[in-house]
């Protein structure tokens, strides 16, 4: 991508009203005498990438913004930021769900997308579901560095980090696969990173997608580490009991609230009349 | 809490999300029913309607004849018809039980009396009727069931009334005989004790009045005659007269005056004077004055002891006749009540001799009721079960409606998150219901499949019709089908069921 078309990029952007005004209140960071003095800020648009155009039509918060969906998403973000924003900052969060596909990546992807559109965030999401990823699928950028090498040291936190061009998103993709992903998690290293991240920008919500609760050990143990979890259901897909199950074996972990995905929609139910005429229009 | 309002819209979702789900299950079913009704052994049925005939002769002749009772036939008519005597005849004028042992005739006897039905109508219309998988067979039996039956019946109404007359006229006889003989035993008795039967009781008995109060009146006769002749010995004499006269002279007197008055002083004097003389006379004899007259006298008192004893002797052979009278017209009576019984019913016997004569003959020329055959069993074209078109229209429904139960069913046992609402209930705020999401590439492919499935579906449910289609018509083009795809076999099943 050429310079030339980065700065029409740019200038597309600001016409959208997405970065004009400055943060208008920003938010005190929690200053600590331990953190490094802080690294410059990610570019908004990544050097090597450019500005990401993820195709995935479920990305709705991108493509769709008018829809039941995205409206879902944003009713998701502001409840989030509600209950994160109070006297602490509570800015790391992450998505499980109780078994693979209930749609974990999309949610994060979406409230991610949904915080970034937002003036006063900036949002870090970090594709923790070392096992599957799919963070960089969605959003149509190619695996590279990423968690997994940040994990073992074999990279720099700053070297992972990609700016999306999409809002004030970035991303760290999962990296090369790995055989001990739990451990890894768990060890100091695991521990001293997410601190690290989290406290590296302090206006910033860092999200993680997580692998599903129920086969494997890793969202559990990262949930003690987060400040919130958001708990994904997708209908018909997860029984009462397995639902049950993972919900009791994250009992002792902040859990912020759930998100029902796939819900089948009553057409004829006003509530979604509304939005389809807005849509209509 | 839900209202039926979204019950019934989460059963309609439920659907309209499993269409082609349900289109096919329902086809699937309808499939397995058509098929069925297909492979279902045929079976065809033969009916023979019977009218029980009551001739117009029976109604005028009632009373007269006794005609075996229609009613009671009627009654038992089913368990008649399908009696293991007539089966078994029936199955050895067809020949059913060629080749077969005695275990398995019982057992075929058995299913015939199944298989056959008999039904009353009206109590003068019965039908017979019987499945059997050859058209054939059915039709046989049941004409060969019915001929045997009515065969039967009237052979047998001929018997009882031949055997009622030969019974009546035995009867007869033996009581002919016995009242001959109560007849010849009341004449006999009348010869012996007649004379006494015939006395009128009323007269013996007055008549031995007359001759008590006769022999009172000769007793008194002679009693007087016997005084007579006392005083007729005193008569002769006037003293005593004078006596007797002085005397009653004196009495009278007496009644008026007393012992001195002059004339009952000379009354006594007088009185004395007569005794005087009478004491003197005494002592000389006294002679009858008229011998004659004692004499009289005398035979005529002889006569009436001799008529006062006669009569007595009347009387007494009189009353013992008097007491011999009753027990003699006892018996008499006796025997004649018994000869009165036997003539009853020596005539009773008789008179229903004569209707049974009567029915006797109604039998032996068909004159009473009869059976016949309104409608002999006819060779079945179609068969008559498995009923195809009922059977196919029940797969429709049956297929729909299993359908739809099979797919609330598995909606039922699917134990997933179905509904927001068993979310919320788990203590953690649902922050958001995002709605299915869907990839219109994707959805496109879907739906165009869809349209394939439910394109086929249509195309073949249209296919499945022509079969009901061709049952309402009657064409039996799939008959002929299943004759050729199980031809061998069923031949060979023929043989066997005909030879």
């Amino acid at each position: 991508m050429s310079r030339i078309e980065e700065a029409m990029e740019k200038a597309a952007r600001m016409r959208q009203g997405m970065d004009q005004s400055p943060p208008a209140s920003a938010r005190q960071p929690m200053e600590s005498p331990a953190l490094p003095p802080l690294p410059p800020r990610v570019p908004a648009i990544s050097p090597q990438y450019g500005r990401l155009e993820p195709q995935n039509p479920f990305l709705v918060n991108l493509h769709d913004p008018h829809s039941a969906a995205a409206e879902e998403y944003r009713k998701l973000k502001s409840a989030l930021v509600k209950m994160t924003t109070g006297e602490v900052f509570r800015n790391c969060l992450m998505v499980t769900s109780s078994i693979p596909s209930e749609g974990k990546s999309l949610t994060a992807l979406n409230l991610a997308l949904s915080l970034a559109q937002e003036l006063d965030h900036t949002v870090l999401l970090v594709d923790a579901d070392l096992r599957r990823p799919s963070v960089h699928r969605y959003l149509n950028v190619e695996q590279g560095v990423g968690l997994s090498e940040l994990l073992t040291g074999e990279a720099q936190v700053g070297e992972t980090i990609i700016p999306t061009g999409i809002g004030k998103l970035s991303i760290i993709r999962a990296g090369r696969a790995i055989e001990n992903p739990a451990e890894l998690f768990t060890s100091q290293r695991g521990k001293a990173l997410l601190t690290e991240l989290k406290l590296r920008y302090p206006d910033r919500y860092i999200i993680l997608d997580t692998p599903p609760v129920l086969p494997f050990a890793e969202a559990r143990s990262l949930a003690h580490l987060v400040d919130g979890v958001l708990f994904v259901v997708m209908e018909r897909l997860v029984s009462q009991e397995n639902l049950k199950d993972a919900l009791e074996s994250l009992k002792a972990c902040p859990i912020l609230g759930m998100v029902y995905n796939a819900a089948t929609v009553d057409h004829n139910d006003g509530r979604y009349s509304y939005y389809r005429s807005a849509e209509n229009q | 809490m839900q209202s039926p309002e979204t019950d019934y819209k989460k059963y309609l979702q439920l659907l309209i999300s499993n269409k082609e789900r349900f289109v096919v299950i329902a086809l699937l079913l309808m499939t397995l029913v058509f098929v069925v009704s297909f492979v279902l052994p045929r079976k065809y049925e033969a009916t023979s309607t019977v009218f029980i005939e009551k001739n117009v002769i029976s109604e005028l002749v009632k009373g007269i004849t006794v005609t075996p009772s229609m009613e009671q036939t009627i009654n038992v008519l089913t368990y008649e018809i399908t009696s293991r005597t007539l089966l078994t005849k029936v199955v050895d004028s067809l020949d059913l039980n060629l080749g077969k042992s005695d275990s398995e005739t019982e057992e075929l006897i058995k299913q015939l009396q199944l298989s056959t039905k008999v039904k009353v109508k009206d109590k003068n219309l019965f039908t017979i009727s019987f499945t059997h998988t050859n058209p054939r067979v059915a039709r046989d039996y049941v004409n060969t069931l019915v001929r045997l039956y009515i065969e039967g019946n009237i052979s047998s109404k001929r018997g009882e009334s031949y055997d009622a007359t030969k019974f009546l006229s035995e009867q007869i006889d033996t009581f002919n005989t016995k009242l001959q003989k109560a007849e010849s035993e009341v004449n006999a008795y009348k010869r012996d004790k007649g004379g006494i039967i015939a006395i009128d009781e009323g007269r013996l008995f007055e008549e031995i009045n007359t001759a008590q109060q006769k022999l009172y009146d000769l007793e008194l006769r002679r009693r007087q005659l016997e005084g007579m002749r006392q005083i007729t010995k005193r008569t002769g004499d006037p003293l005593q007269s004078r006596l007797a006269a002085l005397q009653k002279r004196l009495d009278e007197l007496l009644v008026e005056y007393t012992e001195s008055f002059p004339e009952v002083l000379k009354i006594k004097g007088d009185i004395e004077t007569v005794k005087a003389q009478l004491s003197e006379r005494r002592g000389q004899q006294s002679q009858p004055l008229d011998p004659g007259e004692l004499a009289k006298i005398e035979s005529e008192i002889a006569a009436i002891k001799i008529t006062e004893s006669g009569l007595r002797r009347y009387i007494e052979t009189n009353r013992s006749l008097l007491q011999t009278i009753p027990s003699a017209k006892a018996g008499l009576e006796k025997l004649e009540l018994e000869k009165k019984n036997q003539k009853n019913i020596y005539d009773q016997l008789f008179a229903r001799h004569g209707q049974s004569e009567v029915s006797k003959q109604m039998e032996v020329q068909d004159k009473s009721t009869t059976f016949r055959i309104v409608d002999p069993a006819l060779l079945p074209v179609k068969p008559s079960s498995p009923d195809r078109l009922k059977l196919m229209l029940l797969g429709i429904v049956g297929g729909v409606a299993g359908s739809l139960a099979l797919i609330f069913l598995l909606d039922h046992l699917n134990s997933t998150v179905k509904e927001v609402e068993f979310v919320k209930g788990l203590g953690v705020p649902v922050l958001a219901v995002v709605p299915r999401l869907h990839d219109p590439a994707v959805e496109a492919k879907r739906r165009k499949r869809s349209r394939l499935i439910l394109g086929c579906a249509l195309f073949y449910f249209l296919v499945l019709m022509v079969f009901p289609g061709m049952e309402l018509l009657g064409l039996p083009y799939m008959d002929k089908v299943l004759d050729m795809l199980s031809g061998p076999e069923t031949r060979l099943q023929l043989k066997g069921l005909l030879q």
